[in-house]
């Protein structure tokens, strides 16, 4: 029976049924599993979906307040600035009726001059702070890197901020925690209205004490931190944390009571990073506040010199302030200066003249490489924008020769980014135009030899004050002509070369006795070079207001 | 060891040449030195490769007296260098084949072969070869084209000390092997 075949075959087909339905139970099992996973897994997207439909509405709720907010703060800045230049303007036009009107004969003249004229200049800060605000805002912000003298940057603050705190009964002291460093990275102009506007901070809201800068050099960070500490209000925890917002104060009260735009520490903050620094801000209510701007050193010392002696301290602000004029190098060596413009030419001449060193002079790229290339010159004052072959280009084609030589930038130009530019085609260092005195010397004592205090030496005879009153007559004899070509290329919309008389008087008015013409042409230059002719019209139309009152005051 | 020794060492360290019409350079104390490069005045050595780690170089010039002038200045400026002097362009590149100096200095204004179709016919053989141009033309043009064309440097004629140690460090710069001594 069992080795029946019919019998076999009947067991091995039952068998072979039997592993077939176990399989396909168990792929029924899995289907179910599967199903039911996938089941899950949809539950976890409906409620995942959900939940991040939830979360888009809130963002979105939360944008569209911050977004309410924002408006409501702008027209709220807008009311307040609306009052605040309606304030300053109503004593203005006030006091200049009484003035015409001869029944009021008894208000006193100068009085009500001096009312107006300090109305006016509050009006100027204002819109000065509008404009920084609309720059930052429009990432437009342009800032020059330099080296920054410590103590000279100090001593520019106090003669600010000491006579204010006086005349408010204040102690005012600057107090560096030695060693610090003689020489910070910044933008000097930006830098100082930093540290001015937290002492401003600190002296309004400070009734009786003190106004005390701190300066502290921390190693372990490398950063220097010039710290604005008083004895006023303070602020609560929730106060500060608005601090920096634009368009804020600590309240609004505060607007009404102290003044001010609500603007400058949120400009502050702006300037700050830009140079790459941060603020750092603590105060306790009722007992006082202290703003710090800590700033990162490009390197450790000995590569950045400090002050370890308080006299040094003193003396270094002295030479940044009084002894500015009068400080010349003795120096012994040859310096190529490649420059087109007569009035440089004969400033820089003077100035490096007066050190006994040599001087050739030449008035384009190419005869400059030529000269250095085939000359022995300790040191190459390049100026950037020349004809023929530009500064850029002459150094760049020197370096390729295998030239290495110390070649210094003259620019107009001192932006970062012209910075970058000038270095990278081999520019060992930059002097900004116009040209000022004491950083020149620097620069010279820096590639020349230095004969200091060596015996014999005669210090030459420094003819640079004659030179630059002569130089002084000459601009303002020229002015009306010069004047008359900038009116001619307005009239004419001929960008390129408006562009580039303003780039003369820009580089050249400063350093003969005219530096409100060389403030103003910069703003005229930037807007016609991005292209804004409208505003460069506008910023011309200043510039040439500025120049007519200085031949008024000739006349 | 001092600067002047070396340079007096040096024509003893060049191989003896026969079959070709460079000439033999002058010895150290030649009267063509510019006043104020004098070999007295330079201090000892403080950067350089060792005597024994020679470094050739040949110039190729068809004036004598710049080469004179040339070869003075090379050996007061470094120590362990070994000079060649050619004629002439034809001669330059022949020379340059036979010995393959590190440092090649090419006056452009030569007859025949001038210093580009030398400098070109160097490249064609060893594209990195480190060769600088030397010329009484420094205008722009002259100097671009001769850079243009891979010239690794440019020395204008009559020469100037610091601006033959320029391109020396350059070289120095390049391959790691500092020659100049002082400066």
């Amino acid at each position: 029976m069992k080795n029946d075949p019919a019998v076999v075959d009947y067991e091995r087909l039952l068998a072979s049924e039997r592993a077939a339905r176990l399989a396909a139970e168990h792929d029924l099992l899995e289907a179910r599993k599967e199903l039911f996973d996938t089941n899950v897994e949809l539950q976890t997207l409906i409620v995942n979906l959900d939940q991040a439909v939830a979360e888009r509405t809130s963002e979105m709720l939360a944008a569209r307040d911050e977004a309410i907010a924002a408006d409501r703060a702008k027209s709220a800045f807008l009311a307040n600035m609306s009052h605040e230049i309606r304030t300053p303007l109503t004593s203005i036009i006030g006091f200049a009726e009484l003035l015409l009107d001869k029944r009021h004969a008894a208000i006193g003249r100068s009085e009500a001059l001096s009312t107006i004229l300090r109305n006016g200049r509050h009006l100027l800060d204002l819109i000065s702070d509008i404009l920084d605000l609309s720059k930052i805002e429009a990432d437009g912000l342009e800032l020059e890197m330099q080296d920054v003298s410590l103590p000279a940057l100090m001593a520019e603050v106090e003669s600010m901020m000491g006579p204010r705190a006086r005349e408010k009964g204040l102690q005012f002291h600057v107090l560096p925690q030695l060693p610090v460093p003689a020489v910070v990275q910044g933008d000097m102009v930006r830098l100082k209205q930093i540290i001015v506007n937290f002492c401003s901070n600190a002296m309004k809201f400070t009734e009786q004490g003190a106004v005390d800068i701190e300066l502290a050099y921390e190693p372990a960070t490398r950063e220097l931190e010039i710290a604005v500490v008083d004895t006023g209000i303070g602020m609560t925890p929730e106060q500060v944390a608005k601090l920096f917002r634009p368009f804020t104060q600590a309240d609004v009260s505060t607007t009404r009571r102290f003044g001010g735009t609500g603007l400058g520490l949120y400009i502050c903050k702006q300037f700050a990073e830009r140079m790459g620094a941060r603020i750092a801000v603590t105060s306790k209510a009722g007992e006082g506040s202290r703003f710090a701007l800590c700033l990162a050193l490009p390197g450790d010392p000995p590569d950045v010199p400090m002050i370890e002696d308080p006299r040094d301290f003193v003396e270094a602000r002295n030479v940044g302030h009084e002894d500015k004029e009068s400080w010349i190098p003795v120096l012994r060596g040859q310096v190529l200066l490649a420059e087109d413009g007569e009035y440089n030419q004969r400033l820089i001449g003077a100035l490096v003249e007066a050190t006994g060193a040599t001087l050739t002079i030449v008035d384009n790229g190419e005869r400059a490489f030529e000269e250095a290339l085939g000359g022995e010159f300790d040191l190459v004052l390049m100026d950037i924008q020349m004809p023929v072959m530009d500064g850029v280009a002459a150094t760049s084609l020197l370096r390729a020769s295998g030239y290495a030589g110390p070649v210094v930038a003259l620019t107009a130009n001192v932006m970062r980014a012209d910075l970058e530019t000038y270095r990278k085609a081999g520019c060992t260092d930059a002097l900004g135009k116009p040209i000022d005195r004491r950083r020149l010397y620097t620069v010279l004592a820096r590639y020349l030899k230095d004969l200091g205090d060596a015996e014999g030496v005669k210090p030459v005879e420094d003819k640079t004050a004659q030179v630059l009153q002569r130089l002084g007559e000459e601009f303002r004899a020229e002015l009306p002509a010069t004047m008359a070509a900038i009116e001619q290329a307005l009239a004419a919309r001929q960008w390129a070369d408006l562009r580039s008389r303003v780039h003369a008087i820009k580089g050249v008015a400063g350093s003969v006795g005219f530096p409100q013409l060389t403030r103003l042409a910069q703003p005229v230059e930037a807007s016609i070079v991005n292209g804004r002719h409208e505003e460069a019209e506008l910023q011309c139309a200043q510039l040439l207001t500025a120049a007519r009152e200085i031949l008024e005051l000739d006349a | 060891m001092n600067t002047a020794t070396a340079s007096a060492e040096a024509p003893t360290d060049d191989p003896p040449t026969s079959d070709s019409p460079a000439v033999e350079a002058p010895p150290a104390a030649s009267p063509a030195i510019p006043a104020g490069f004098d070999a007295t005045t330079a201090t000892a050595p403080t950067v350089g490769i060792p005597t024994t780690h020679r470094c050739d170089v040949l110039i190729a010039d068809d004036t004598g007296a710049s080469r004179e002038i040339l070869s003075a200045l090379l050996r007061q400026a470094c120590i362990g260098v070994s000079i060649r002097e050619a004629r002439d362009g034809a001669d330059a590149v022949n020379r340059w084949k036979e010995w393959r100096p590190r440092i090649t200095f090419l006056d452009i204004d030569m007859p025949g072969q001038n210093g580009l179709s030398v400098l070109q016919a160097i490249r064609a053989m060893q594209p990195d070869a480190f060769v600088a141009m030397v010329s009484g033309l420094s205008s722009a043009d002259n100097v671009r084209q001769a850079l243009s064309m891979g010239a690794s440097g440019f020395i204008v004629k009559p020469f100037k000390p610091q601006r033959l140690i320029d391109v020396l460090e350059r070289y120095g710069t390049l391959t790691g092997h500092a020659l100049v001594t002082a400066k």
